[in-house]
């Protein structure tokens, strides 16, 4: 089936229910109001939604849904970019070179963002429209060791995220490892570094970690050095300002091509989801740039990479989730949940018995990421108030959203010290110069590599040789190897080139 | 490298080699017929550790640290203080309420962060935390904290 055919469909079902547009609408504000909250991650905004749904029509209410999510993938971005505090996780890569770029440069920061996001967004889709068929039966070929190499490949990028320090970024890397083990054991179960601990139990929320690292160490980093002057100057929210980012965009087409191609790999393997996708576009944007040393500076780079990737791969989550009846990430795992709800059940049935409606779903993702431009601007002006708040009244607002977020996940206020437990370790990493992305990398990662690791090894009956010389799992090791001595090879190179101009 | 980095990473060390040896309580009896446990992954995760933080050590020993640029208002004590203040708040919560708590938090945070304006001060204090209340509680029916005894008691009084 082509793209054409897929949108007619799509377009078809969704002109038969008129009002369908303006609740896809409502969907996505809501989504962009929920994503740019600290705290309110994207399953938790569709779940918040979930209820204003019932009354509506099967398949427009699965449309609503989907736009919130893609509303809080857009949202999430703004305040990573002006706040340095992510939204919803899949933003948290944003803040490495958006907030830098936000301090100086707002307006072109936002713009990058929006225009990146909706690249991501619709290119993904149609790509899907035409492809989602093919796309569900090859992810399914991915097993245990397939995911162990996978997400190696996303560790290895580690190294490329901490180019001056990659010593520093491996150890932080290694800390997020660790703690991804506190909690129930991924083989046998059993309950380790819990030290009696419940609450350890369930092992390290993911949330709160998020929320602290970044913008709990953040408060805590001003608390130390009171700038006394406005952190960020006055965004003009202008539409002409904004375009100044957007037209930037254009100079970057081989990294939005890339991250677009990465996102949606990601995005199409069941249970990664789009945060894992914007930590490898943004590590493959450094280690293809020429001036790697200034990522973290505000590179606009920095900004495409993964605004592209985790739009793209949201979009991917889907494919999963609909073709397979396997989450592609936890938002679409709130989505699934949904549908058995609504009775319907997930799965290659989906495709043959209603491709109508998987159709639907896909425009109505397309039409929330044209859609989204047009309601971000109003969003910004409204976070961008914000920003003429002094220091002194805003950081303790951050922390409030901090708290409240950080405790409405599991009601748990247990989560609420965590945050700040994570907020101390990431103010006192960032003091020594140990990047705290990795840190976060590692809690996502941990498990799905242990998970890999362990029942790879009893699938191939701890036969290493054939742990690896699995084809795909092959492929993506070499990749992990070449991305994680790139940094040093290049270090040697020069070291080569400088001595030979001596 | 500083002097506190380079007891963060012998501490680090020593944290590590002792989880190491806590995680030998993790490995599946032989019994069982697996070869793998939950104690594999760990174990490789603080060996590395271990090897990173030795690494660190010995190339950083020696090494310069580079001279940090003192900010003008810079205060450790006022960092602490916010710090303990937030873990001592984290921790009361469950007892006292987001309620009874928040307004007393935020009014001692704002203080501390140089806000003089006492009515200003109130003010924003009990604002701040009947917003979060309404928007989170009411609006988005996310419960927040209502504390224990006669806390909870109080804080009911605010809900619907």
């Amino acid at each position: 089936m082509g793209i054409f055919e897929g949108l007619q469909i799509g377009f078809g079902a969704l002109a038969s229910h008129p009002v369908s547009f303006v609740i896809i609408a409502a969907g996505l504000a809501a989504g962009i109001i929920f994503g740019a909250m600290p705290g309110v991650s994207s399953p938790m905004a569709i779940v918040l939604v979930l209820p204003f749904s019932y009354g509506m029509e099967t398949s427009v209410a699965l449309c609503f849904l989907v736009a919130t999510y893609v509303g809080t993938v857009f949202g999430g971005g703004i305040t990573a970019i002006l706040f340095k505090a992510p939204g919803t996780p899949e933003a948290s890569c944003d803040i490495f070179d958006g907030y830098p770029m936000a301090r100086k440069q707002p307006e072109r920061a936002l713009g990058i963002q929006i225009t990146c996001s909706a690249i991501g967004g619709i290119c993904a889709c149609l790509i899907f429209l035409f492809a989602t068929y093919y796309l569900a039966k090859w992810a399914l070929k991915f097993a245990a060791p397939e995911y162990f190499a996978l997400a190696l490949v996303g560790l290895a990028a580690v190294t490329s995220l901490g180019v001056l320090h990659q010593r520093k970024a491996v150890i932080s890397c290694l800390l997020g490892l660790f703690l991804a083990t506190v909690g129930m054991g991924h083989f046998a179960g059993l309950s380790r570094f819990t030290f009696g601990s419940s609450y350890l139990a369930a092992g390290i929320s993911y949330v709160p970690a998020v929320i602290g690292i970044f913008a709990a160490a953040e408060v805590f980093k001003h608390a130390y050095a009171a700038p006394s002057v406005a952190i960020l100057p006055k965004i003009a929210t202008k539409f002409s300002a904004l375009t100044v980012g957007v037209r930037e965009v254009v100079h970057h087409k081989v990294t939005i091509l890339k991250s677009m191609l990465i996102g949606t790999f990601i995005g199409i393997l069941p249970g990664t989801g789009s945060t894992i996708s914007s930590f490898i576009a943004y590590g493959e944007a450094v280690r293809s740039s020429k001036h790697p040393e200034k990522f973290g500076t505000g590179v606009p780079e920095g900004l495409v990479a993964p605004e592209t990737a985790n739009n793209a791969a949201s979009a991917g989550t889907m494919v999963p989730t609909l073709a397979l009846g396997i989450p592609g990430g936890s938002a679409s795992a709130v989505i699934l949940a949904a549908m058995m709800i609504y009775g319907l059940t997930p799965g290659p049935l989906i495709i043959q018995l209603q491709p109508k409606l998987l159709y639907m779903i896909f425009v109505a993702m397309l039409f929330s990421d044209v859609v989204a431009i047009a309601f971000m601007l109003p969003a910004i002006r409204f976070f961008s108030t914000a920003l003429t708040i002094p220091r002194k009244i805003l950081n303790p607002l951050i922390i409030l959203l901090c708290v409240a977020g950080s405790f409405a996940i599991n009601n748990n206020v247990a989560d609420v010290l965590v945050m700040f437990m994570f907020g101390i370790l990431g103010y006192f990493l960032e003091r020594y110069g140990y990047p705290v992305a990795p840190v976060v990398l590692g809690l996502i990662l941990g498990p799905i590599i242990e998970r890999g690791l362990t029942t790879g090894l009893v699938i191939v009956d701890y036969n290493v040789l054939a742990f690896v010389s699995r084809p795909i799992t092959a492929v993506l090791l070499v990749m992990a190897v070449t991305f994680a001595s790139q940094p040093i090879v290049r270090d040697i190179l020069k070291k080569r080139r400088m001595r030979k101009k001596e | 490298m500083e002097r506190t980095e380079r007891y963060i990473i012998l501490g680090l060390l020593v944290v590590s080699g002792f989880l190491l040896y806590v995680s030998r309580e993790f490995q599946l009896p032989a019994a069982t017929g697996y070869k793998v446990g939950d104690d594999l992954w760990p174990k490789i995760v603080l060996t590395g550790l271990i090897i990173m933080s030795v690494v660190s050590l010995v190339f950083g020993w020696k090494k310069q640290a580079e001279a940090r640029i003192r900010e003008p208002n810079a205060s450790w004590l006022r960092c602490l203080v916010i710090i303990g203040m937030s873990l001592v708040y984290a921790y009361s919560l469950q007892y006292i309420g987001f309620v009874l708590l928040t307004p007393f938090f935020i009014g001692a945070f704002m203080r501390i962060l140089g806000l003089r304006k006492i009515p200003l001060l109130i003010g924003l204090s009990i604002l701040m935390t009947a917003a979060f209340f309404f928007l989170f509680r009411t609006v988005l029916g996310v419960p927040l904290p209502l504390g224990l005894w006669y806390f909870k008691e109080f804080s009911l009084l605010f809900c619907d």
